[in-house]
């Protein structure tokens, strides 16, 4: 027992004196190194101290160990950071060049893509709309059928479709042409209320140029309810706008045709100076609800479609819609949110 | 469709500006996509060519003196059309003539001397005006025009482009837009539709229909010594303003008419037609036509044709035969009204690339009952500019009648979908402003709401509720939050957790990419084997080899992306993709969510600090590393073969148990980088499968930690070259209290035996009961080292 004691007590002399010493007495690098010797050296007072460890019982090992240990880490910090000030005293005009780049941190980027769906689907989010995805190889029976798209009719016109090979050849399969298959398959799935967004990809068989793609984003929203009127259709999309776009932002809605909607209508946001259609949208048509088994006497609702690489477009004033799938990094790095 | 204001102001007399008229016609869903103006260039005048003398330097120009009642010029021209005597439109020195192929520039016409003579303007064909097609010669005018007179009192016209949306057929006329256009600026529609000629049955064995379902209505005319000619002046004009070149007046006035009011006409030479006999039957397979543009058409047995006794003479409602065209000695004509099957018509269209106005209108199922107003018009301007007369009178055949449609306008239900209250006098009046007939009950707000023939797309009360909407304006229609019950909310976890990754890479310092989903065939040769056992789904119209085939793997997609950038990138290129993917597998169609990276290049820009290196094997596999921890899956590692990678430096993921896999890992073969052409050396790739990944992350749970001191101690190992750091690690990890286990050393070299390796491995270990003791821990390591060498044969390094 003493002798434990007498170790602490030892432990404690040493922690008091380099303590002392290098506090009070230590001025320069040399006398500064004569005191490492002293108390951290191979002979130093440290090492004398874990001597004893050998000779002690594991129980007190326990207690002087940690004890050692602790003082052997407090005086090296304090060994560092007094050579330190002395450097600092020594070279009252530093040739430390703070400018130098500092070591790099990977920065890695979000294609803008993603940004301006995030940041769409976070706007209808806010309003309870939920987040869902759906296929991108289609069929004719959701991608058209369902919609009112009627075969032979103009008004597939303006869907031109991509059509695949496959080895079930009792369906026409498709790449889908808008993300509108997904309100058919929603409706089909669930029962009102509802209130989805559908971002993902779509394709069309169209010439490339600098404002047409063949495979694009679409973002679709579908609402359904037993009182959604049109008013809330334009409530719902003006808010969008307003997040999108900010508070001051003018918005217009023009009467436009869809076949799954009725009536139909086109949001245009005022952009330097002129009106820019930004997305379709209309109440969901009742042949539509009538085709996945909803009551369109019981239930209205709308739906819209949105383009968000033409969005980003606006925001960001990137001229070639080419540049969302080149992913030539110069192009890439701009996006730095 | 072309809108001219000069013509439209026929039909409705507004007093609001073109801009004005572009906004509403915009709003009420007639999108108005550009405004022109035609025939208004400043300069161009009209002259008379007085004389005509030729250039002394030039075989091909001619000097033309022109008189504009004033003045004389002296024009160089080439055209070879011009005669003295002649009224043309010159453009006069300082004038801007636009240039035809991009309308923001122009020409100056300065005087300035031409081979040596001075010419002090030009002579201007219809194509230099911007008024026709036609270059060949200069524009010739009529003779009364007044010299001096500058084109636009003449030609000046604005024109709008109109987007007509495929429901509206009755707006691909003029008289459309005008009726729609009067009901939303409340101005009288000034235009009827009349028939004031009478029938008759005498030609019904001469005209047939052999199929009904090709044909609801065959309305037709006879008339008798007409005379072909140029048209008058201002059908020209109108013809002209609308872009459609005048060619005779009977063909014009045909056109006209479509215009006008959106019937296609068509006018056969009756003594071409065989035996006067006409025909509207199904094109036979292999039947030959040669249309009016002069091609020769060979049909299947899905068109229509108009024929007589012998052959066809018409491809019915796209163009007409070459064989019974009107010409300048056309004496007798067949003046025909149709209408024919809209699918029909359109599939014909599509089948032959060949798309008209009369198509483009019969196909958006025109109404048979318009037929007769379109011919009885036609009649009354034929008889009045090319003379002639009806031999009999109108032959019509109509065998199923359009029957008008009566739908139910419940006031209520209007305003509550629309979310505006309206007055039944708005309704009212909107409904007679679009001439929809209708009884109003006014005990119950129920309005019973009879279309209008002209209007087949309007068959539910929602398309009266878009009509009311529409002419009252949208902009009228308050703005409102969703109101009612919460809906229901699934949360898309696996939506959520591809977000999560993304995330996640790009915080480790990747670039997203997003590439087609297509590939070409010489892509499938850079197809990982491990997607190759399933089959691929080809397209069947490709916008290009390039995207022929659905890709299987995100791999050819993250490679072709990086070998494209290491040219024009000299930074480290790290890149990721998260996508869809497609193939067959028994029959069914596979779509799965894969996410794929690539490092190539150094592992860090240059820097003063720090020496860059290549990326290599463990830079990928310390992403693997991060995101295991992050998205808290446990994964485990086997060699994979693949020939795109290099041997040795590959690996498959998958679970612990290795019944899921979860991605494939490795370094990209050096031949593959060789062929690629990556202007690097060294490519890591990665491919994640995402369903399985997202299934086998485990929820966040948090574990009280220990309170007491984390000990750790050192050991240094000799191991065979065989043996594996996670095997060593597995042994340390079943033991107790052991809570990591580190390599922070690997020595391969001389001084060690053959096949040997020497790793230095940290060991950590804690408890959360009490503080270990050293007996403790030397008991553990104890433990570990028997296994070691027991299952490893790893030894301590002496």
């Amino acid at each position: 027992m003493s002798n434990l004691n007498k170790i602490i007590e030892e432990i404690e002399e040493v922690e008091q004196s380099a303590n002392g010493q290098i506090d009070q007495q230590i001025l320069n690098l040399d006398q500064l190194e004569h005191w490492r010797i002293i108390f951290l050296g191979r002979n130093g007072e440290i090492s004398k101290l874990m001597k004893y460890l050998s000779s002690v019982s594991d129980e007190n090992k326990r207690i002087i160990g940690p004890k050692i240990n602790n003082l052997k880490k407090s005086l090296s910090n304090k060994y560092n950071l007094t050579q330190k000030k002395i450097d600092q005293r020594n070279n009252a005009v530093t040739e430390f060049d703070f400018t130098l780049p500092g070591r790099p941190v990977n920065l890695g980027n979000y294609h803008p893509t993603t940004l301006i769906i995030r940041e769409i689907c976070t706007a209808f989010s806010e309003m309870g709309f939920q987040i869902i995805e759906g296929q991108e190889i289609e069929t004719e029976k959701y991608n058209f059928d369902l919609l009112n798209i009627p075969n032979d009719h103009p008004a597939r016109d303006q869907w031109d479709t991509i059509w695949l090979q496959t080895e079930n050849t009792n369906v026409k399969h498709l790449l889908r042409t808008h993300t509108s298959p997904m309100q058919a398959r929603v409706m089909e799935k669930s029962n009102p209320p509802l209130r989805v967004i559908i971002p993902g990809k779509c394709y069309r068989y169209e010439a490339t140029d600098a404002t047409h793609e063949w495979q694009f984003h679409q973002i679709e929203g579908l609402a359904i309810d037993k009182n959604i009127s049109f008013s809330e259709l334009k409530g719902t999309l003006f808010e969008m706008a307003r997040k999108l776009f900010g508070t001051d932002q003018k918005v217009r809605f023009r009467c436009d045709f869809f076949p799954f909607v009725e009536p139909g209508v086109d949001m245009s946001i005022e952009w330097n100076g002129k009106w820019i259609e930004i997305l379709g949208a209309g109440m969901v048509h009742p042949k539509v609800l009538e085709g996945v088994g909803y009551n369109p006497k019981e239930y209205s609702g709308f739906a819209f479609g949105l383009g968000p690489e033409r969005i980003s477009m606006l925001k960001n004033k990137i001229f070639d819609i080419r540049n969302f799938h080149l992913n030539d990094l110069r192009f890439l790095n701009q996006f730095t949110i | 469709m072309k809108l001219p204001l000069n013509w439209l102001k026929e039909y409705v007399s507004y007093n609001i500006s073109p801009e004005e008229i572009a906004e509403n016609l915009t709003i009420i869903g007639l999108e108005v996509e550009s405004v022109s103006k035609i025939g208004m260039i400043s300069g161009v005048i009209v002259g008379e060519i007085q004389k005509i003398s030729k250039h002394p330097n030039a075989d091909t120009l001619q000097i033309a003196f022109v008189f504009d009642g004033n003045n004389k010029y002296k024009i160089i021209c080439g055209a070879p059309n011009i005669r003295v005597g002649q009224k043309i439109f010159f453009a006069t020195p300082g004038t801007k003539l636009p240039d035809e192929n991009s309308p923001e520039k122009y020409y100056l016409i300065k005087e300035s001397k031409i081979r040596g003579e001075l010419s002090q303007g030009m002579i201007c064909s219809e194509k230099e005006l911007g008024l026709g097609e036609n270059q060949d010669g200069i524009m010739v005018l009529p003779k009364d025009f007044k010299l001096g007179s500058p084109i636009s009192k003449y030609y000046g016209e604005i024109v709008m482009e109109l987007d007509i949306t495929p429901n509206r057929v009755d707006c691909l006329s003029i008289t459309g837009i005008a009726r729609d256009l009067s009901a939303r600026i409340d101005k009288e529609f000034k235009f009827k539709y009349i028939n004031n000629h009478s029938s008759s049955k005498s030609y019904k064995n001469n005209i047939q229909i052999l199929d009904e379902n090709i044909c609801s209505r065959y309305t037709g005319v006879i008339i008798d010594n007409i005379s072909i000619s140029e048209s008058p002046d201002w059908l020209k004009r109108r013809l002209i303003s609308i872009g459609e070149r005048p060619i005779n007046n009977l063909v014009d006035i045909t056109n006209y008419v479509m215009f006008e009011i959106g019937q296609p006409l068509h006018a056969f030479d009756l003594d071409k037609i065989n035996e006067e006999k006409i025909f509207v039957r199904n094109s036979k397979k292999g039947e030959e036509i040669k249309t009016l543009d002069g091609n020769k058409r060979i049909l299947d047995s899905h068109s229509i044709v108009i024929a007589d006794n012998e052959s066809a003479i018409g491809l019915a409602g796209i163009m007409g035969g070459k064989n019974s065209e009107i010409d300048i000695k056309t004496n007798s004509i067949f003046l025909e009204s149709a209408n024919f099957n809209p699918s029909v018509i359109r599939n014909t269209s599509k089948l032959l690339s060949l798309q008209t106005e009369a198509s483009i209108r019969f196909e958006r199922n025109l109404n048979p009952e318009l037929t007769i107003y379109g011919l009885s018009r036609a009649l009354d301007l034929i008889l009045r500019i090319c003379g002639g007369k009806i031999r009999t009178g109108i032959l019509d055949n109509y065998n199923n009648k359009f029957v008008r449609k009566i739908i139910t306008l419940d006031k209520r239900r209007l305003c509550k979908i629309l979310g505006l209250e309206i007055d039944n006098e708005i309704i009212s009046k909107t409904l007679n402003s679009l001439n929809f007939s209708y009884e109003l009950d006014k005990l119950k707000d129920i309005w019973k709401v009879e279309t209008p023939f002209w209007r087949s797309d309007i068959t539910l009360p929602e398309d009266l509720y878009e009509e009311i909407a529409r002419i009252v304006g949208y902009d009228s229609i308050p703005l409102k939050f969703i109101s009612g019950e919460i809906p229901k909310w699934e949360p898309n976890k696996l939506f959520e957790y591809k977000n999560t990754l993304t995330d996640l890479l790009v915080g480790s310092g990747m670039y997203e990419t997003i590439s087609y989903s297509a590939i070409s065939e010489e892509m499938l040769g850079i197809l990982p084997d491990y997607v190759n056992n399933s089959k691929n789904i080809s397209i069947i119209n490709p916008i290009s080899n390039e995207h022929a085939y659905l890709r299987k793997s995100l791999i050819p997609s993250v490679i072709m992306t990086a070998s494209r950038n290491t040219n024009n990138w000299k930074k480290p290129i790290r890149i990721f993709e998260t996508g869809n993917v497609f193939f067959q597998s028994e029959q069914k169609i596979q779509e799965q969510s894969y996410s794929a990276g690539l490092l190539t290049g150094f592992s860090e820009n240059s820097h003063w600090d720090i020496t860059p290196r290549e990326v290599d094997y463990f830079d990928g596999k310390g992403i693997i590393d991060y995101l295991s921890s992050k998205l808290r899956f446990n994964y485990a590692l086997s060699p994979y073969n693949d020939n795109i990678y290099t041997k040795g430096k590959s690996v498959r993921i998958h679970d612990k148990k290795n019944k899921t896999t979860f991605g494939y890992l490795g370094m990209i073969s050096n031949e593959m980088i060789e062929k690629l052409n990556f202007n690097t050396s060294s490519v890591v790739i990665f491919e994640l499968f995402l369903e399985e990944l997202y299934k086998s992350s485990k929820d966040l749970i948090y574990k009280e930690f220990s309170q007491f001191p984390l000990a750790h101690r050192d050991l240094s190992l000799l191991i065979d070259t065989n043996v594996n750091f996670e095997d060593i690690k597995n042994i340390a990890f079943s033991e107790k209290f052991v809570t990591d286990c580190n390599v922070f050393d690997v020595y391969q070299g001389d001084n060690l035996p053959e096949g040997k390796i020497a790793i230095a491995v940290r060991i950590f270990y804690q408890s959360n009961e009490g503080t270990l003791s050293w007996k403790n821990l030397q008991q553990i390591e104890k433990k570990i080292l028997i296994q070691f060498e027991k299952k490893l044969g790893i030894k301590i390094r002496e």
